[in-house]
């Protein structure tokens, strides 16, 4: 593998340093916003010859663009962008010359008639099935709790992505668990970047550029996991002026500031956000919320000449909380996160060929307690590197990486301290081939070694486009996945959100899944979209904790198959001032009956939810996990003008599984004639129903929101109200049997925020 | 469920009930009837409601049922309510052990040092949980007869090498005679160079549980718990050798 892995980068290298080809010419570039300097990532650039022909490209993330192996001769170039005003220039290029422009668009300031709702992705990312492309602005449109719009509540409005409530920070994205989902801010893993409200993550809207989401058949440059992948790219920072923003909001209350610290060339950006509503609840609800979070973020980035910029990333978040529990007796629960990460990109002048270089150290540590149980806790500390080679020759792109990883583990979940680490190591192979602008197709290859099964593993992937009739666009995407380290968490008790990371079992397959989706897209109407996508997953050695009842904390790990199909609709579009969104998600996931491995030295007996009842007819050998969602709809309508925007939106979802109760009962027993079962009180046990096969209550619930933007010469303040669960629907988040005390998500909360930027 | 065993050594018989339910407390009021079934024959028992206080102050339901149940039988004891599922445990009680005369009189000793008596339990086919050996011994100064009783699990009555080939069965059982003196001296608070008391006999009483102990459908648990007992006198020699006054001529086992 050694060998294999040198070879690869000698060639890579030797590819790096030829120079192009003295006949033809070249033309490179970057584009910023005209006023802030900062990049334009996605930027559509276009560049015509004389004789008609046309090359495209977009901008990558530091707005770096390339075209390469141009015969000489006059050119247009056109570059342009959503929200942005069009560029158009001519030049002339003579033989083996190289030109380098920085081109700046100017802010749009016309209203649009219509919304685009896809950006035109990076030169490696193609829209479709699986991806979504998330502007900040769109996070914006969502009603929320304060000024702080968020992605983790954007996300929620999309088909396909589930949580069971609106606590816990956790995220079901097709069928997959929170902790199959790989979360990365500038290339950074983050284990935990959903705080416990779920209207937040650890990115607030502000400090982000854009999000690329991967709901499924994500391509070869992702993995180490196997549901989804959501890629977070911040704001490279206004390089031309100080920018500041502060809000205040019941729930979150926030700081923003950006620094040009080298005019035109290096900016420091930073966001601290903290909640209050710990202290406001109980004046403002009549009851304690007892949540404590914040996160804080930090960007220094620096443009070090024309080809080359250096970027380095911090970001910290933290909660604290009760989650349901006994009143006098809650489960407490503590979480915080670290990530930092350096990205280096340079486009060499006389080579066809972008190199980027990344490193990164990520950590993340939660503990749980209760009255009912000791103590636990999972520690994980990850550090990685990764080269990218990408050779941009039109119509072929291609891409090639390599990386390397460890991770150490420290956990206790109740059966005594665990010290483990892993490291995991590969390369892998990407090509964009698009030779018509209305067809694309991209393979990649993967290729992945892991330490707890020693396997190498080969994970193909593939992504086609076809666009046979404009603004109609079908696409079809599918891949092998693996994922090493694994997070284990309760399926069971909703309000038990700790998850214990460690390696996959050791000398058993790692988890993995294949991911079939197709899907369509189209303008239906003027200013009106649909989207169309299907998807089945496949999935294999899936681990998560199974309970002994009998002695309540005792824990199993088991392991099971299980599969994922849907089919999400989603349909968007503007009227004048509305804009208006829907999305209708049709699911189902099923597991199978797990085996178990022996850890603990407990057998499989002894594992009550899992042991049939003899007196019910026999079953399937299927059950559908805690995350199973059948029915989901989301519909957001908001109304924007110079100075208000009001929005509301609505959400269903149908009932959730749950393992019914039939009882509490008494323990006694009776295992010699010396034991005293006349007298001995015993311990209160809960007898379970067959898992999951009963169904929650229906979910459903409004928020609303008005704000209304005053400017003046040298700020900006906005002031918003808002109501969320508008009509106070009491949905159910836990129920504790012993006490028969009922928890319920958030009642309806009244806030009112102001905001001040200049 | 069901929570309790059957012990032949009793004439009375218990068990704990438990019912699955809606809150903390137990409802003691729940018409529920407990009764058991002798497999063999058919005959049924029906048991007697109580209330006792547990100790944490909360009240228990145990019924208790006058029988004393046989050794080999099978047992079914079923509780049923209008509204609640029936429960049932089932046991099946060991045969009674009987002492083996002819093993009795057995002597070896291990080396040059112990006395010990072998000593056989028949229709036994598991190593008793519990057993018991007790010394009927005489003072020679005042002729009073005292008893000393000792544990003697598998610790005191490990495998004897001079049984050697025979390989012990779960019912053989070394008494080391030689051994035990000093113990019943120190309990009889005698010294070793005053006149020896006289060995007059030995009892052994065991306890043996019934397979089906803790393999029930969890969490009842039940099972059964047969106790034998059996007295015998040594051989003569053998408790001269171990260091013990003889008894009359005629009592000696041999």
């Amino acid at each position: 593998m050694f060998r294999v892995i040198c070879c690869a980068v000698g060639v890579l290298f030797a590819g790096s340093v030829l120079p192009a080809a003295a006949q033809h010419a070249r033309l490179s570039g970057r584009v910023v916003d005209a006023e802030s300097k900062q990049a334009l990532p996605g930027a559509n650039v276009v560049l015509t010859a004389a004789d008609g022909n046309e090359r495209g490209t977009a901008a990558d993330e530091d707005g770096l663009f390339l075209f390469s192996g141009l015969l000489p001769g006059s050119y247009v170039l056109t570059v342009s962008l959503v929200g942005f005003e069009e560029h158009s220039d001519s030049l002339v290029l003579s033989l083996g010359e190289q030109q380098h422009r920085v081109i700046s668009l100017l802010e749009t300031t016309t209203a649009l008639d219509q919304v685009t709702i896809q950006e035109e992705g990076t030169p490696e990312e193609l829209e479709g099935v699986g991806i979504d492309i998330i502007p900040p602005d769109e996070l914006a449109r969502v009603p929320a709790p304060g000024l702080s719009a968020d992605l983790s509540n954007y996300l929620t409005t999309l088909p396909g992505v589930v949580t069971r409530s609106d606590q816990g920070g956790q995220l079901f994205i097709r069928g997959g668990t929170p902790t199959q989902n790989l979360v990365l801010v500038d290339g950074v893993p983050v284990f935990q970047p959903f705080h416990l409200i779920g209207f937040y993550s650890a990115f607030p809207a502000d400090i982000i550029s854009h999000v690329n989401m991967y709901a499924g058949g994500f391509g070869a440059q992702h993995g180490g996991r196997i549901a989804s992948v959501i890629d977070v790219h911040t704001d490279t920072g206004n390089k031309q002026r100080v920018e500041g923003a502060a809000s205040i909001a019941p729930f979150l209350s926030s700081i923003q500031l950006n620094i040009p610290f080298v005019p035109n060339k290096v900016s420091i950006m930073g966001s601290v956000r903290e909640s209050v509503i710990e202290q406001v609840s109980p004046a403002l609800l009549g009851d304690s919320l007892p949540y404590h979070f914040g996160d804080q973020f930090a960007r220094f980035h620096a443009f070090l000449n024309s080809i080359s910029t250096l970027s380095v990333s911090f970001l910290h978040s933290f909660d604290e909380g009760q989650l349901g529990g006994v009143d006098e007796n809650p489960k407490q629960i503590e979480r915080d996160n670290i990530a930092v990460g350096a990205h280096y990109s340079f486009l060499p002048p006389t080579s066809a060929v972008r190199f980027e270089a990344r490193t990164y150290y990520t950590a993340f540590r939660n503990t749980h307690s209760s009255f009912f149980a000791s103590e636990r806790y999972s520690n994980v500390t990850g550090f990685g590197g990764e080269m990218v080679f990408s050779y941009l020759m039109d119509p072929v792109d291609l891409s090639a990486g390599i990386f390397a990883k460890t991770n150490k583990f420290n956990y206790d979940i109740g059966d005594g301290e665990q010290n483990t680490h892993t490291t995991e190591g590969g390369l892998y192979l990407r090509a964009l081939y698009d030779p018509v602008r209305t067809f694309s197709i991209e393979p990649g290859l993967r290729l992945h070694t892991y330490t707890s099964s020693g396997d190498i593993t080969i994970a193909p992937r593939l992504r086609i486009a076809w666009e046979p009739i404009a603004g109609h666009r079908f696409t079809a995407a599918g891949g092998l996945y693996h994922q090493q380290i694994i997070g284990l968490y309760n399926l069971r008790d909703i309000s038990d959100i700790f998850i214990a990371w460690r390696p996959s079992i050791r000398f058993q397959a790692v988890p993995s899944a294949v991911h079939y989706l197709g899907g369509w897209t189209g303008q239906i109407l003027s200013g009106l979209e649909l989207e169309v996508e299907a998807y089945h997953k496949q999935m294999r050695n899936l681990t998560f904790f199974a309970y002994n009842d009998l002695t309540g904390s005792t824990l199993q790990i088991a392991r099971t198959d299980g599969r994922a199909s849907g089919l999400d609709l989603r349909m968007r579009g503007s009227r004048g001032p509305f804009t208006f969104s829907a999305g209708y998600g049709l699911a189902e996931v099923v597991y199978e009956r797990p085996g178990f491995s022996q850890v603990g030295g407990l057998s499989p007996p002894d594992l009550i939810p899992w042991r049939p009842d003899p007196s019910q007819p026999d079953r399937s050998s299927g059950f559908h996990p805690p995350h199973d969602r059948r029915h989901q709809l989301d519909a957001m309508i908001s109304f924007s003008s110079a100075s208000y925007t009001v929005s509301a939106r609505w959400q269903y979802g149908s009932g959730l599984p749950y393992t019914q109760a039939r009882g509490i009962y008494s323990v006694v027993p009776v295992l010699n004639p010396n034991d005293n079962f006349h007298t001995r009180p015993g311990n209160l046990a809960i007898s379970f129903d067959e898992a999951f096969a009963a169904r929650l209550p229906a979910y459903h619930r409004m928020d609303v929101s008005a704000a209304r933007t005053f400017t003046f010469d040298a700020f900006q303040l906005v002031v918003q109200a808002s109501v969320i669960n508008a009509y106070d629907r009491a949905n159910i988040l836990d129920y504790n049997l012993v006490t028969g005390q009922r928890s319920n998500q958030l009642p309806m909360i009244p806030s009112l925020g102001i905001k001040a930027s200049f | 469920m069901l929570n309790g065993y059957l012990d032949t050594a009793a004439d009375t018989q218990f068990v704990r009930l438990n019912t699955l339910r809606q809150q903390a407390l137990l409802d003691t009021t729940a018409d529920i009837s407990v009764r058991s079934v002798h497999e063999e024959t058919g005959a049924i028992v029906h048991w007697q409601d109580s209330l006792v206080q547990l100790d944490d102050g909360a009240l228990g339901r145990l019924f208790y049922g006058l029988f004393t149940p046989g050794t080999g039988a099978t047992y079914t004891i079923t509780a049923e309510a209008p509204d609640i599922r029936t429960t049932e445990v089932t046991t099946t009680l060991p045969q009674m052990p009987v002492l083996n005369p002819g093993r009795t009189d057995s002597i070896c000793a291990n080396g040059d040092t112990t006395a010990i008596q072998i000593i056989e339990w028949e229709q036994l086919d598991r190593r008793p949980r519990q057993a018991e050996l007790t010394y009927t011994v005489r003072i020679p100064e005042t002729g009073s007869l005292r008893m000393i009783t000792l544990d003697y699990d598998m610790y005191r009555s490990p495998v004897v090498p001079c049984l050697a080939p025979e390989v012990p069965g779960a019912g053989v059982y070394g008494i080391f005679l030689e051994d035990n003196l000093q113990f019943i001296l120190n309990s009889l608070d005698r010294r070793f160079d005053q006149p020896r008391p006289i060995l007059e006999g030995l009892r052994m009483r065991i306890s043996v549980l019934s397979n089906d102990w803790g393999v029930g459908e969890a969490p009842s648990s039940f099972g059964s718990v047969v106790d034998a007992s059996a007295s015998w006198v040594p051989p003569c020699e053998a408790i001269s050798r171990a260091g013990y006054g003889l008894p009359a001529a005629s009592s000696c086992g041999g």
